[in-house]
């Protein structure tokens, strides 16, 4: 079958929140991203915390929020002040990451040839993981999948953006979204899935190290409360995998 | 299409042939077809094994999965991923399954629905193959490929039964508590899975009439070969799991001192074995009776054989250098990529001798498992120091120490076989007694020591392996004369340029894959200590505490000039 995601525009914007007070490998990130490649870009992130813009990533720092704030609503500002008609996918990514090399055009050439309106890279065998379904499975280039995790990094093809955004801050933290997202996926007609050629290392801060495990979950059974869901064991599925 | 009871889970590399076998006694199962599926993992076989898959598709319900070769645990994972019924069956594709196996799964399921239970069942050999002298010994006798004779049908075992091939267990368990981890590309990925498994209560029921029949023949040297690789992914799960039990387990206690006592010997060991085998075979091929005498001296002969290419394996490995452990909490990584991929004499299952029969190992209930009361002395003594840690510094009247996330690093990923070090001392000190690593602590202040060696005998902690060094780090460091630590920790005087001396005299005295840990990260000397290893391509962050980072070094540091050093050119202008 030919995929549906040929791009038009090849344009991606990217999104995301970093932290000032952490750790963090945003610098690394945004290199990666401003490489040459296939995809022109655009990066617009959120700074998080008391200390300094660094220089070198002001240039695409929207704003700082010095408050505890929450990512899901930051990204919702950032993706409502952007004419995302520009664009033909939009990533969004978080701080914690390390990239490979030309990681968009690895990735993207992957997310097309498989038509996958929802997608995320695999994480590296040494990355910090919750869910193991999202670890690399070696041996595969990608996987039509019914989960796609609220990060670290996920990317969103235009033909989702009616689905997708504004994410819902009922949970504004994201927790939950990734059990119902494949209800909306599903309902579109769309394929989501989870490129494993081309991992990504979640390694620097575990998802939940700095928030309560406790309120996470408490949170997601909130909002999935009302919404069509998935359970894990219905999510942690291969509709179909794909490998040379 | 209804929800299958039970997905059968085969993994198949190369042996197309074998898996024509094994699929036509599946089509023969006494489960109505409606109620299970068969999920073929092809592991990049370059045979006709697509054709075979076809030629049953008609006849089963079945589910194809490619995947470029990535060995058994990473094709186990995409077998459970691919599969939709609550029960998981995992088949072996040189076995042939009796028309009862898959019932009979079940039905010992249904005897036991909490998700914490597995199924083992019972592998019988061909009866042609039972006559092969070799074949016999390593089922029977020493039990290197099954070690059914010690098992009764219904007992309730622990996770060393949980045997790849022949056991099933439920998918949802495996799904919120683990699969199984890819670095193992042959043996140990079933036991290692049942270890991680065992922290949620995972138990293994054995049931003797879900029969399967080993129909493939294997050779003196394959069976070397399988032996020599098995002691290899032994070693990595001993050093994924620096539990004295997983040490047990993995044969590791004073494997190193073996080998060296085996390996020149080595050579002649396989050759009389093998030379004692092919006189063996012979007589039984001939129908000539084995005297007692052959048949005990080929028994020893394959007993120092196979004991030496164990030994072998994990010596291979523990050359080639296996990886400390990682702490994410999860599946962890071990250099994935230097083993070899599956060959054609690859066997599916790890099971070192007779395990679930170590009687030490086993209490008196009808569960069998092993009892741990030193880790429960350690755990309590552990907890004693953290809460309410002896006063060590500033003449004793105040405790400095690591963030508690730290400590309970440390006391879960240390054992007796470690070297460790650190600047300072205080109540890790105390930790890495309890843990028994052999520990270097250096410190200025000599009174610090005796409240710690206090303390210690106070609690009956033993500190023959503790060892201190009086004076300052950056004085005494240049001299040390010990190196090869598995885990370094930075702690001593904060003060500039202190942790970078301390980094720098210990960096090259840690081992590859070590892990360095730096404290007090709010600190400035600290902070940018960690920056600049963080952009070190030699280092690589495991874990972000509270106040400390933990890194593993990926290789040996040269000597190297500022250019060299990406966190400094980048803070650099270039001359010119």
């Amino acid at each position: 079958m030919a995929s549906r995601l040929s791009g038009t525009s090849p344009s991606v914007l990217i999104v995301g929140v970093y932290l000032l007070d952490k750790p963090s490998h945003i610098r690394g990130i945004k290199t990666e991203f401003d490489k040459r490649s296939r995809w022109e870009t655009e990066q617009r992130w959120v700074a998080l915390g008391t200390g300094a813009v660094p220089e070198d990533i002001a240039g695409v720092t929207m704003r700082k929020i010095d408050h505890p704030a929450a990512k899901f609503s930051l990204l919702n500002q950032l993706l409502t002040e952007t004419k995302l008609d520009d664009f033909e996918f939009v990533v969004v990514c978080d701080d914690d990451i390390v990239l490979p090399e030309s990681f968009l055009d690895r990735y993207l050439e992957l997310v097309v040839r498989y038509d996958l309106a929802l997608a995320q890279p695999a994480r590296t065998h040494d990355s910090f993981i919750d869910h193991p379904f999202v670890e690399q499975l070696d041996g595969l280039l990608a996987r039509w999948t019914r989960f796609v995790e609220i990060g670290p990094l996920f990317s969103v093809h235009r033909r989702a953006f009616p689905i997708m955004f504004p994410f819902d801050e009922a949970s504004p933290m994201g927790w939950g979204y990734d059990f119902f997202w494949p209800t909306l996926v599903a309902k579109a007609n769309l394929k989501m899935g989870i490129i494993d050629a081309v991992p990504v290392a979640h390694s620097l801060r575990k998802s939940v190290s700095y928030y309560q495990h406790e309120t996470a979950s408490r949170e997601m059974d909130m909002f999935l409360k009302y919404r069509p869901h998935l359970s894990p064991g219905e999510a942690f599925f291969i509709v179909e995998s794909y490998a040379d | 299409m209804g929800t299958p009871s039970l997905s059968a889970i085969l993994c198949t590399f190369n042996r197309a042939d074998l898996l024509a076998r094994a699929l036509d006694s599946i089509v023969a199962q006494t489960l109505d077809k409606s109620d299970f599926e068969v999920i073929i993992v092809d592991d990049g076989s370059a045979d006709h094994t697509r054709n075979v898959v076809a030629s049953f598709e008609p006849r089963l319900p079945m589910r194809y999965a490619y995947q470029a070769n990535a060995g058994l645990a990473s094709a186990k994972n995409h077998g459970i991923y691919c599969s939709r019924a609550p029960i998981l069956l995992f088949l072996d594709d040189d076995d042939i399954c009796s028309p009862t196996l898959f019932a009979e799964h079940l039905k010992t399921h249904g005897n036991y629905p909490d998700g914490h239970y597995a199924v083992l069942g019972y592998t019988a050999l061909d009866p042609l193959l039972a006559q092969r002298p070799l074949l016999h010994y390593v089922t029977e006798v020493g039990c290197y490929l099954f070690s059914y004779p010690n098992l009764k049908d219904g007992d309730v075992l622990d996770y060393t039964c949980f045997w790849g091939g022949r056991s099933s267990c439920k998918r949802n368990f495996l799904i919120e508590h683990g699969v199984f981890n890819p670095v193992f590309r042959f043996g140990c990925e079933d036991i290692e899975l049942g270890y991680r498994l065992s922290k949620y209560n995972f138990r293994v029921v054995y049931n003797a009439q879900a029969v399967s029949t080993m129909v493939r023949d294997i050779t003196f040297d394959a069976f070397c070969t399988r032996l020599i690789r098995q002691g290899e992914s032994q070693y990595v799960f001993s050093q994924l799991h620096p539990d004295m039990e997983v040490q047990r387990w993995a044969e590791m206690i004073g494997a190193e001192e073996k080998w060296q006592n085996s390996r020149t010997v080595y050579e002649r060991l396989i050759r009389s074995a093998k030379k004692l085998d092919r006189i063996v075979n012979l007589k039984t091929e001939f129908g000539l009776p084995l005297d007692d005498a052959t048949l005990q001296l080929s028994h020893r002969a394959y007993r120092e054989a196979f004991t030496a290419c164990k030994l072998k394996g994990i010596d291979n490995r523990r050359s080639k250098g296996g990886e400390a452990p990682t702490d994410n909490g999860s599946v962890p990584a071990i250099n994935v990529s230097p083993t070899p991929a599956r060959d054609e004499n690859e066997e599916t299952d790890s099971r070192p001798n007779s395990r679930c029969s170590d009687l030490n190992f086993l209490p008196s209930s009808t569960t069998k498992g092993r009892t741990n009361d030193l880790s429960d002395w350690e755990r309590s003594i552990f907890n004693e120091v953290t809460e309410a840690p002896p006063k060590i510094h500033y003449g004793g009247t105040i405790t400095w120490g690591l963030g508690k996330d730290v400590l309970n690093y440390i006391f879960a990923r240390m054992d007796s076989g470690f070297k460790t070090f650190e600047t300072g001392c205080g109540v890790s000190t105390i930790v890495f007694a309890l843990k028994q690593t052999m520990h270097f602590a250096i410190t200025p202040d000599a009174e610090e020591m005796e409240r710690i060696k206090r303390y210690c005998v106070e609690k009956s902690i033993p500190v023959q392996k503790l060892f201190f060094r009086i004076g300052k780090s950056e004085e005494l460091l240049p001299s040390f004369e010990q190196r090869d630590f598995d885990l370094v920790l930075i702690d001593g005087c904060h003060g500039f340029p202190v942790p970078f001396l301390d980094w720098y005299y210990l960096s090259n005295r840690l081992k590859v894959n070590g892990l360095l840990i730096v404290d007090d990260i709010q600190l400035w000397p600290c902070r940018v200590l960690c920056d600049f290893l963080m952009a070190e391509p030699e280092w690589a962050v495991q874990s972000v505490f509270d106040r400390s980072i933990l890194f593993r070094k990926r290789k040996n540091i040269p000597a190297k000039e500022w250019t060299d050093q990406p966190f400094v050119v980048e803070r650099s202008e270039r001359p010119g």
